[in-house]
């Protein structure tokens, strides 16, 4: 009965926490990216000032609607995430790329593993999905 | 030695080889789980880029152009360690169907190999509609 106790513990806290926040941040970041594909295909269809817009749809309209669906709901963020559009010209298109920073919470926060990313701190990711602008004039607009 | 002892023995010994094959037959099929992931990651990808250079080609008026379009869509990709390289392998640009058709190759090097499996050729292909001219009859 002596050594209950300890077992429990390490069962606990190097075991069964560690593997709940490994899932947690799995699913956090499945839903992250499927954010940043949403993004990424409203971005290809809006001209530029619409996208780059920090009001418009690609950057608030999408993540809050996101946010409140069972799949933003499940992620555990820290608050809105940061996004920025980039436009690349290439050989006869340009190229958007969305690039979002997410900031996601541990499930369960373990003290025994202070400040370590994802244990008992958030982890900060940026994602980042490039495809073709469907009218290369909006890159000008 | 008692009988006791010898039974504690005993069954501390089966416990320890329990243990033992176990964890040849778990550790195994963990790394097998995070092979997956990452073949199972990979090939998404190759279809995605596979798309982005069927899309960028479809712009083009030319099969020349539409070429260079798509290879330049694949210069876009990032290697890694997992994913070593992707290539052009087959392009169509047929006019008379309107469309262009785009494969590509893949080489995935697996996160964990494994001895005689250690890289993984996958290929993808996407078909776009031709945008830049008009659709045919």
């Amino acid at each position: 009965m002596a050594e209950f106790a300890p077992a429990l513990f390490l069962l606990f806290f190097c075991a069964m926490f560690p593997a709940i926040d490994f899932i947690g941040i799995g699913l956090s970041y499945s839903a992250c990216m499927s954010l940043t594909d949403l993004q990424l295909r409203e971005a290809v269809k809006v001209p530029r000032s619409e996208a780059m817009s920090p009001s418009g749809g690609v950057q608030t309209i999408i993540p809050n609607n996101w946010k409140a669906t069972v799949m933003g709901g499940m992620s555990s963020l820290i608050d809105i995430p940061q996004t920025q559009v980039t436009y690349t010209p290439g050989v006869g298109n340009v190229y958007v790329t969305v690039s979002t920073t997410f900031n996601i919470h541990p499930v369960v926060a373990i003290p025994i593993f202070p400040q370590v990313p994802g244990l008992d701190a958030p982890i900060v990711t940026t994602i980042s999905h490039t495809r073709v602008l469907e009218n290369p004039a909006f890159a000008g607009q | 030695m008692s009988t006791r002892a010898k039974y504690q023995n005993r069954s501390r010994g089966q416990s320890l080889v329990e243990t033992m094959t176990a964890f040849f037959i778990l550790i195994p099929l963990g790394l097998v789980a995070v092979d997956i992931v990452g073949l199972v990651s990979s090939t998404q990808q190759n279809e995605q880029i596979a798309e982005m250079a069927a899309r960028a080609a479809a712009t083009q008026s030319t099969q020349d152009t539409a070429e260079n379009a798509a290879k330049d869509a694949l210069s876009r990709v990032q290697t890694g360690p997992i994913i070593a390289s992707v290539t052009l392998v087959n392009f169509t640009y047929d006019t008379g169907l309107g469309n262009v058709t785009v494969s590509t190759d893949m080489d995935v090097h697996l996160p964990i190999p494994f001895p005689f499996f250690n890289q993984v050729n996958c290929r993808a292909s996407s078909v776009q509609p031709i945008v830049s001219t008009p659709a045919p009859g």
